[in-house]
This record gives C-alpha cells, structure tokens and sequence, in this order.
C-alpha cells in the first residue's frame, strides 16, 4: 500500500513546551486514521504541521506526495482541512458558502453552482439550502463544512475533532458522512477525543500523548492491550480508594481513578469475585466505608491511557491544552 | 510504536487525487473574496447605517447648526463641509474594515483560507477592494445630497474627476492600516477602542470641518500640518474655481503613499502570523 500522509520524527516546540516531540505517523491511501489523545496531545498542532499551517522545527513530513515544506502550495492543493472551529460564514446560505468554496477552488461560476447544488443533495442540506447558515444546527453545520472541504475532491482530508460538542444523533449523521467519503477513496486523516469515534470509523488508530505516539494499530488491537471491559468500583473517600485497592490485588492489576478503583474485567464473574472479596474482606476487620457503585463498562480513552502510559489522560489536559493555545501566536509559520 | 516507514519509501499522489493547478490565481481570488464581504456586508444593518446612514445624519447635522456661522464669515459650508464628510466616511470604512479583518482572524476563516490555494494576500486584497466600493456607495450619496444642498464642482470635469481619486486613494492607504490593525490586535472590543483613538485626534484636530483659524495659535502649525489637514486641502482644492492644484496634491499624495506603505509592512506582518 501507498502512504498518502506519511510524518516522519516531527519536532514542534512553542517555548518550553513541546508539542510535537518526534511524531511519526502513517496513513495508508484510501484509509481512515483515527489520531487519538487528550486535550494539549498535540493533535492540533499536528495538524496544522501537516496542513503546512505551522512549519515544524524538525522532521519531515509528506502529504499526498509532496512535502509539507518544500511544496506547501501543491499540499494545499491537494488536501480538504475541516474542523471544530466551523469556519463557513453565517451571513450566507450553505449554498452561498458553497459557491464560494468552489470560485475559490478555481471551479467556474457555473461548474461551481453545479457543485455546490450536488453537495447539497449529497449531504441531505437541500432544505437548509438557502437560509441564513447562522440559524442551521451545530451538526447541520458540521455537515456543512464538511461538504465545503470537499468541493474540490481532496487526495487527504483532515477532520480535527469532526463531532466535539455534537449531540448523539447529529453525530452518527456525521460518521455516516465520513464513511461515505472514505467509501469515494478518500484518505480521511481524524483526530478525537473519543475511542468510541475511532472505533467507529478508523481502520487504524495512533494514540499520541506529549507530542509521541503511545501506540499505534486496529482499534480492535488496542482494544485487546486495554484488555476488554473493566470493572469500575466507584469510592468517594480517597483513603477508602486505597483500602479497596488493596483488597482487590489478588483479581488482577488494579488502578486508582479519579473518583474510585480499575480493574480489567473478563466478565459478570468478575463482579461477583469483586463483591465476594470486598465482604471477606469487611468481615477480616477491614474498615471500608463507603463503596457507591460497581459496574461493568467498556475501556474508555482513560482507560487505553492508563493501560499505555501509566498516566490518566484527564488531569493534564486543560493545562496542556492553554498553553499550546497560548504559546501559539508566538510561532513562526509555513509560508 | 512508531507508525511511519523510513523516508526512502515516501509515496507519490495516490490514485484518485485531484489534479489541481497549486499557483493561486490572485485576481480571482480578490474579487471572490471581495464580493463575500460586500454580499455580507449587505445584510449587516451596522455595515449599511456606517456606509449610508451615518454619512448622510453627519452632512445634515453640520450643515444645519454650522452653515449660517460659517456664512457670516463668507464660507459657503456646502463647499467647505463636503469634503469633510468625505474624509468621514473614510474613516467609518477604515472602522469596518478593522472589524471585517478582526472577525475573519478569531472565526478560523483565515486559518481555512490558508490551508487552500488561496493567494496569501488575497484575504486583505479583497477586504480592500470591498471597502473601496463600500465608500465609492458612500460617496455617491454624499455628493447625491450635497448637490440638493448646494454642492457644486466649480474647477470643472477634470478636477472634478480628480475628487474621487483623492477620496480612493486616502480610503486605499487608511483602509489598509486599519485591516493591519485588525488582523493584530484581533480583540473586537480592543478594534473598536483603537480606531476610535485614531479617529477622533485626526478628525477633530483638523481643518476638515473648521477652518485652521478656529484653533488656538500653538496648536495651528499641528492642525495643518496633519495628513487629514493636507487631504482635505486636496479635495477642496479639486472642488474650488481656481486654487492652486500642485502643491496641495503633492503633500497630499506624500502623506498618502507613506500611510500605505505603513499599512503595507503592517498587514505583511500580521497576515504571517499564525492565527
């Protein structure tokens, strides 16, 4: 197979902070990548390497053939950008926006009325067709600017968080969408916050934490490293957390969350074994107050991170996440 | 766990890519984009009350409390006060044109030009064009009113032809300052407060709409000397019967060309940063 984005050890620091600390990564043409981390991983600015967006410090990177620092103008040719900052403008129709995408992808004004019109039908807007886009729903929206990003049939688009902030429905709406346009041949680079998200639609998933990549292959993969579903023992009382840890040991490698105790779970079974350890060990004189709730649940994006980093990807997140928005202006940029 | 191949296997184009022409075509995508904003700014009341509206109330307003004044000194204010209002609207349009490249600088719109083959300049360039055919709207209803009013061209055509070049010329060279500001300070609250900073020194310590007799004597040498001062000695002088044309229309152009090249090295300067 043939890499249509293809990064290769990229460095980007903004002051202290390195955002991109040797990423490599992969995405074979005609495949979806799923790119998955915390707030402040550095996907963002990952994709703004790759968009030729922000010039990396070092490494190299090639999308759709050609290098994102020697060739920016044949990489912006060749590539559609989309993302959580929904860019179309709200005082024109989807339609208008549209049209406009389309002059500005050098189509004729007929060939771009035509388009747009195709566009329209194809990603079910033709009745949000000619009101204002301001007033239209945030997955309306979303769908839209999706379909602008296509206008000119790109080898490589890039989804940067396609659902954040979606409501469910309008999220499945938009998988759809995407699946459809992978099913046209297009390479379909994604980032997300959501397992579930990469789950669904990528054929191979990267996990990037600090600017590296923490692993890398099917989600099914992954999936199996996390190691299935997990038993999730909600506590309160901090101390309490650590009692129960302890009294748990025996069943497999327990984690301390933020709000109780992990551990991989094979099954009901494992409830029971979990409930039967904690009554031995109440009636061995252990002086366990409070346990709140004890349930069965699939491995989140948490979960994955603390199978793979030891880490969990919450805490960090917010900090990380500012000061690569802040650190931002500061950079120098692709030209 | 590194997912990339070493770069020797680096692939070309995928099958399927779409063949485009990578050179930006920079007069296409100026007039596109020049007439998304002047589509939007059609539907944006505040655009049509600052192009139209305002202009219009500004004209009426001064002419009304400052005409029979100024008579009795033996100005005819319609002929005085025009080119003020001109050199007015200008500055409105120099306002919205902050604003305009403000927005398109927080919305990400800049961001998404710049991953498409879109000229680098072209978002300035149209946003330019735009608010020179906003203030050439302008600028037609001034003269529209000033004439019931009394307004007259007293040099003749070719000077009178000469009256919009000044007027697009300052707006070209004022405008493009103001997007510089926009796309800098890129806060829309801060926008506003440095173009009303910048306006009302320059307006109101000028002979735009009183002569540079009103002023107090040490502050005169200032008020004349000033660019807005020197553009409306420019219009005026293409208004009048028989003013001496040269000399006000070289300092005038002096000025001009070095705002421009200010707002030129400005707007380089805030376009190449990452938004």
């Amino acid at each position: 197979m043939t890499a249509a984005v293809e990064a290769d050890a990229l460095v980007k620091t903004f002051g202290d902070i390195r955002a991109l600390d040797g990423l490599s990564l992969r995405v074979e043409a005609g495949t979806i990548l799923g790119l998955l981390g915390p707030n402040g991983a550095g996907k963002t600015t990952a994709i703004n390497v790759l968009t030729t967006l922000l010039r990396p410090d070092s490494g190299h990177a090639r999308v759709a053939g050609h290098d994102v620092v020697d060739e920016p103008a044949l990489v912006r040719a060749s590539i559609g950008v989309t993302g959580q900052f929904a860019s179309l403008d709200a005082g024109l129709t989807p339609r208008e926006n549209l049209v406009l995408f389309g002059r500005l992808m050098k189509l004729g004004r007929a060939e771009a009325r035509r388009r747009a019109a195709e566009l329209l039908e194809r990603f079910a807007l033709t009745e949000a067709a000619d009101q204002r886009t301001g007033t239209l729903s945030g997955g309306t929206r979303r769908r839209l600017d999706l379909a602008a990003s296509i206008t000119r049939e790109p080898a490589v688009l890039f989804l940067d968080e396609p659902t954040t902030g979606l409501d469910p429905r309008s999220r499945l709406a938009l998988w759809q969408a995407v699946r459809e346009l992978r099913a046209s041949g297009i390479t379909i680079l994604l980032t997300t916050q959501y397992l579930e998200e990469a789950d669904e639609l990528a054929d191979r998933v990267t996990i990037i934490d600090r600017g590296k990549v923490v692993a890398e292959g099917t989600a099914a993969q992954l999936k199996q490293r996390v190691g299935g579903a997990v038993c999730h023992i909600t506590i309160a009382d901090p101390t309490d957390r650590q009692l129960v840890a302890d009294a748990l040991t025996s069943l497999g490698p327990v984690s301390l969350t933020s709000d109780g105790v992990s551990l991989p779970a094979s099954g009901p079974e494992t409830l029971v074994a979990v409930v039967r350890q904690l009554d031995e060990a109440r009636h061995g004189g252990l002086p366990i107050a409070q346990v709140d709730d004890i349930g069965l649940r699939r491995p989140t994006l948490d979960d994955v991170f603390l199978a793979l980093t030891g880490h969990s990807a919450a805490p960090e997140a917010g900090a990380g996440d500012e000061v690569e928005r802040l650190a931002r202006p500061a950079a120098e940029v692709a030209s | 766990m590194t997912a990339a191949a070493p770069a020797a296997t680096l692939a070309g184009p995928p099958p399927g890519a779409a063949v485009t022409d990578p050179r930006p075509a920079l007069a296409t995508d100026v007039a596109v984009l020049a007439g998304r904003h002047l589509r939007l700014m059609s539907r944006r009341p505040a655009s049509i009350i600052s192009a139209i509206v305002l202009p219009l109330v500004f004209a009426l307003l001064f002419f009304t409390v400052f005409s029979r004044v100024m008579r009795r000194s033996g100005i005819d204010y319609i002929d005085y006060l025009l080119p003020a209002v001109v050199i007015q609207t200008v500055f409105f349009t120099g306002m919205s044109a902050a604003i305009l490249a403000a927005e398109d600088a927080l919305s990400g719109t800049l961001r998404r030009l710049r991953a498409m083959s879109v000229s680098r300049s072209a978002p300035a360039l149209g946003l330019l064009a735009a608010e020179l055919v906003r203030s050439v709207v302008s600028l037609g209803v001034l003269l529209a009113v000033g004439a019931a009013l009394g307004f007259r061209f007293h040099g003749g055509p070719w000077k009178a032809l000469g009256f919009p070049v000044v007027m697009l010329a300052f707006g070209a060279a004022l405008v493009t300052c103001h997007i510089a500001l926009g796309l800098a300070i890129r806060r829309l609250e801060a926008v506003t407060t440095a173009t009303n900073l910048i306006y009302f020194p320059f307006m109101l310590l000028s002979s735009a709409f009183t002569p540079a007799s009103a002023f107090p004597s040490w502050l005169r040498p200032l008020v004349e000397q000033q660019p807005v001062s020197r553009v409306a000695d420019a219009l005026r002088a293409l208004t009048a019967q028989d003013a001496a044309l040269a000399r006000p229309l070289l300092i005038a152009g002096a000025w001009l060309l070095g705002l421009l090249l200010l707002g030129v090295v400005g707007a380089t300067r805030a376009i190449g940063r990452p938004s």
